[in-house]
């Protein structure tokens, strides 16, 4: 089921996918790098609730995310949302066209060198890149 | 031949301190000189690190190469990385290369995600670090003028120790 998430906060249980596009964020013993919890050009950082998606479901929408970006889906981490409400991160609810559990983690500093201090810890506490199955 | 060096023995040479006269210079350019070409030596140097920054680089020369909209590396950075790369001291343990949604390059030297230091290089030549070592943490941003920073210096010892 494609749960739909209005806009609001997300709950500190809920889990989070980070959909994994360049290899290189993943280090050889399959965990995630920090490089991929890193925020873009708008401070935010873009990840997936999985309220009642299967996982069929969620790697769906992660290849869906890559058709529109042109890239490859690689991998998949899920995190806590409360890893970064540990980091005074926010998680908000913001669903698109392909994905309708979209969320926003925001509220990052300015600062790089914060940003990556923070990437570390979520890097962390997130579970491990799971690798794409074949579509 | 295989020359081992130890790594402490090179580690303490890391902050070199030059002198202002001739002959100092003189030294300080033919100890530069050695030394980068032990650093490019494949025994003991950082040639698949400089291998591996090129092929970061390569892959990341257009936007959005990490599907999320990342910025390019550009070629200011890459030659920022460049020399950062060259400045490490021989015997150095040798980082991972990555790159940032900004389009900086990673350096990375990772023991476990509780040992862990990231120096991003950016085109105007700073130099931006995190370290999560246990549940200490240490994070923040020094200039590069071609030599590394003590400060991030003793981060790569401490996380690469024991």
């Amino acid at each position: 089921m494609n749960a739909a998430a209005g806009p609001g906060l997300v709950a500190g249980y809920e889990q989070l996918a980070r959909f994994i596009f360049w290899p290189k964020h993943v280090y050889a013993n399959g965990t995630p790098k920090p490089n991929a919890f890193l925020p873009d050009k708008m401070l935010e950082l873009s990840t997936t609730r999985h309220l009642q998606l299967t996982q069929g479901e969620l790697w769906d929408i992660g290849r869906a995310v890559g058709a529109v970006s042109h890239r490859i889906l690689n991998a998949r981490s899920d995190v806590i949302a409360s890893a970064f409400f540990d980091q005074k991160l926010r998680v908000v609810a913001a669903p698109t066209a392909n994905n309708l559990n979209h969320a926003n983690v925001i509220d990052w500093p300015l600062d790089k060198a914060s940003q990556k201090t923070i990437a570390q810890q979520i890097a962390a506490a997130a579970g491990p890149a799971l690798p794409a199955p074949p579509a | 031949m295989i020359l081992e060096v130890p790594t402490s023995l090179v580690l303490s040479q890391a902050v070199i301190t030059r002198g202002s006269s001739k002959t100092a210079q003189f030294v300080a350019e033919r100890a530069e000189q050695g030394r980068r070409q032990l650093q490019n030596s494949n025994a003991i140097g950082l040639r698949s690190v400089f291998n591996e920054l090129c092929e970061v680089a390569d892959e990341c020369t257009s936007p959005n190469w990490d599907g999320y909209d990342a910025a390019p590396v550009s070629d200011e950075t890459y030659r920022s990385a460049y020399r950062f790369l060259e400045a490490l001291p021989v015997g150095t343990p040798a980082p991972s290369v990555g790159a940032e949604p900004d389009g900086h390059v990673t350096f990375e030297w990772h023991r476990g995600p509780r040992r862990t230091l990231s120096v991003s290089v950016d085109p105007e030549d700073e130099l931006h670090f995190a370290a999560l070592i246990g549940h200490t943490k240490d994070y923040g941003t020094q200039p590069f003028f071609g030599e590394i920073p003590e400060r991030i210096f003793r981060l790569i010892q401490r996380v690469s120790a024991g």
